[in-house]
């Protein structure tokens, strides 16, 4: 029995021009990157999918693409029954899309931003009103609901930031790097979380490099490699006889070659 | 379009509730205030003879002219006989404040007639009641000669037309020029701190993602922005007017010149006002544009420097114009250059309806064309993510 398919993603493909700055660094005479290279892959209704890869593999891009702050050169995805070219309106009102590029303005406190992103999303006052009090008390926000989020720490402004991605109860959230930078207790306040919308019938993706947290979180994984998809699978089938480090390395050497 | 409104009331918040912000958007008015009667006031201490003192006068053959324009003065003075050399001698040794000889019938009807005027600018009551007097003089001359004077005959008292001319040719060739200036400035703080900064901070991305569209995130600060900035610019507006009297003191320099800025009838505040608002408006969309492809605030204040002397050089228009706006309806479809040669025309005391017209729908034209380009840009992740 398979549940059905949420996220439909076909030949996405992004390029970036690369400035002469940039080609020295890189140490090439190409005026493209090809970011993302014809990358398709599927996530069903109630799982977390884990798009894994090093860095620069372009997972961060291909979630931006998913969140529809970039568009794809060419390839598209449908994200419930949303193509994310044609409508990236109605996929944003879908969507929860988490990444710490995403900032809060120093000014507000978490009180007034709630209630600024619930509007913008359309929500009504007493619904708003409602989840709010569950999320901060949850988080633990309702603690420094008042305070200007500028003077909050690191950890306090990503739990911040986690609850208003998520003001308008989206069914599929989009998480980059999602314990990236943060101590070890609001981390496992995150994926506690995350296995909690997944409990609730959310599907859930994330990018990471880090094999412990896909091997705690994930139903399925792609790996990504130089833009491309190189595998994809169950979780479990893919790491029935060895462990995930080492179907990493084995298909990344496969990739990459010995010198990597 | 619920959203627009959403916005606009959470940039209003931005702005008139952090006291530094609301500081930065007050201070220039208040600024310009003190400052122009400060310098209006330092200025007249230099000009204007002080009431107080007894200055010690030769006068050789005395006009009517010279007792009148003293009490205009109201300045004490106590006469000294001496001779011509004598006199010059006592202005050397600053025992003697000024010497004034007028040739043979200098009150008469006739030509060739001169006023002498000898003092020591070492000292600074001379170099007062000179500059006060030489003003007078060459205020009613027809030639600007100190030492040969020509008398215009008649004209001594002159009629209250001439003053109220004088005044509105001063205010056309600077407060144009300053009020632009004013205006822009307003502008510029606000359009860099909200997009620019925004931008930079990262906080852009986090309204970007929400299904808002794009064209209403634009308009939202758009308006929010336009409404800052014409608060800060009518703060400035009111600071720079009040302290136009100071400034000027031409009340103390002129004798009987009466800065009076009741000339202007309330229509002509209005049409001001009009101006202001299509300028603020404006500006505010074109420094908006430049601080959405700048990538931080400094990215955004060096943009915006070159625009900055371009609307400088357009207000110096007002300048070079005499105290006269164009009349050429032609050039009125020029955006900027256009709104001060109107602000020249409404205080020069004119009116042209067509050129007032085409200022206003032009610049209405160049704002609905900026916000359609910059709702464009706002859908351009190249421009909004480019960090």
């Amino acid at each position: 029995m398979q549940s059905e398919n949420v996220l439909v993603a076909t030949g996405l493909k992004k390029t970036f021009k690369l400035s002469r700055k940039q080609q020295r660094i890189e140490r090439t005479n190409q005026t493209i990157k090809v970011a993302v290279d014809d990358l398709s892959f599927t996530a069903r209704r109630g799982e977390i999918y884990g798009l894994l890869g090093p860095n620069g593999a372009g997972k961060t891009t291909t979630l931006r693409m998913l969140a529809t702050l970039i568009k794809p050169d060419s390839g598209d995805a449908v994200i419930d029954g949303e193509s994310i070219v044609k409508n990236p309106e109605k996929v944003r009102g879908k969507i929860g899309f988490l990444t710490s590029e995403l900032k809060l303005e120093d000014f507000f406190t978490p009180e007034y931003l709630y209630g600024y992103f619930s509007e913008l999303y359309g929500i009504e006052k007493s619904v708003a009103e409602e989840r709010k009090k569950t999320l901060f008390k949850k988080f633990g926000i309702d603690k420094f609901a008042e305070v200007k989020v500028g003077d909050l720490s690191t950890g306090m402004k990503q739990k911040v930031s986690l609850v208003i991605s998520i003001v308008h109860e989206p069914d599929f959230i989009i998480f980059d790097e999602p314990t990236n930078g943060l101590d070890v207790i609001t981390a496992k306040t995150v994926t506690d979380f995350l296995e909690d919308l997944r409990n609730e019938g959310k599907t859930i993706i994330i990018s990471t490099h880090i094999f412990s947290l896909v091997e705690k979180l994930c139903d399925r994984v792609g790996i990504i490699i130089n833009g491309k998809m190189v595998k994809e699978g169950d979780l479990k089938e893919l790491t029935a006889e060895k462990n995930l480090e080492t179907v990493f390395f084995d298909i990344y050497r496969e990739e990459v070659g010995e010198n990597a | 379009m619920r959203e627009i409104f959403v916005i606009v009331k959470k940039e209003l918040k931005r702005f008139f509730t952090d006291k530094r912000m609301l500081m930065s958007l007050i201070l220039p008015g208040v600024l310009i205030f003190v400052l122009y009667s400060l310098m209006g006031n330092l200025i007249g201490e230099a000009m204007i003879p002080s009431q107080e003192y007894t200055y010690a006068v030769c006068v050789e053959n005395e006009s009517e002219t010279f007792k009148t324009y003293m009490d205009s003065l109201k300045m004490k003075y106590e006469k000294v006989e001496l001779s011509a050399e004598e006199a010059e001698k006592k202005l050397v040794d600053k025992e003697l404040d000024l010497f004034i000889s007028f040739s043979d019938d200098f009150d008469g009807v006739g030509s060739n007639k001169n006023v002498v005027i000898k003092y020591n600018s070492a000292k600074t009551e001379s170099a007062k009641i000179y500059t006060a007097l030489q003003t007078l003089y060459t205020q009613n001359s027809i030639e600007n000669v100190i030492y040969k004077y020509t008398v215009n005959a008649g004209v001594e008292t002159p009629d209250l037309a001439t003053e109220e001319d004088v005044m509105r040719m001063m205010l056309t060739m600077f407060v144009p020029f300053i009020l632009m200036i004013f205006l822009v400035t307003g502008s510029v703080a606000v359009a860099s701190e909200s997009i620019a900064g925004e931008k930079e901070r990262g906080t852009i991305a986090t309204l970007l993602v929400t299904p808002v569209k794009r064209e209403y995130i634009a308009l939202g600060k758009i308006i929010a922005l336009t409404i800052t900035a014409l608060f800060s610019s009518l703060v400035s507006f009111v600071g720079l007017m009040a302290s136009l009297p100071n400034l000027l003191q031409l009340e103390n320099l002129g004798a009987s010149v009466n800065i009076d800025l009741n000339v202007y009838g309330t229509s002509t505040f209005i049409g001001m006002l009009g101006i202001i608002l299509v300028s603020v408006m404006m500006f505010t969309m074109f420094m908006s544009v430049l601080s959405t492809f700048a990538k931080s605030v400094k990215e955004a204040s060096q943009f915006v420097t070159p625009a900055m002397i371009v609307v400088m050089l357009a207000s110096i228009t007002s300048m070079i114009g005499g105290g006269k706006a164009a009349t050429n309806p032609a050039l009125y479809f020029i955006p900027i250059y256009n709104c001060v040669q109107c602000l020249a025309m409404l205080f020069s005391g004119e009116f042209y309806g067509l050129c007032y017209l085409i200022t206003i729908l032009t610049d209405i034209l160049v704002v609905v064309a900026g916000v359609i380009a910059l709702a464009k840009m706002f859908n351009n992740e190249k421009i909004m993510l480019n960090k």
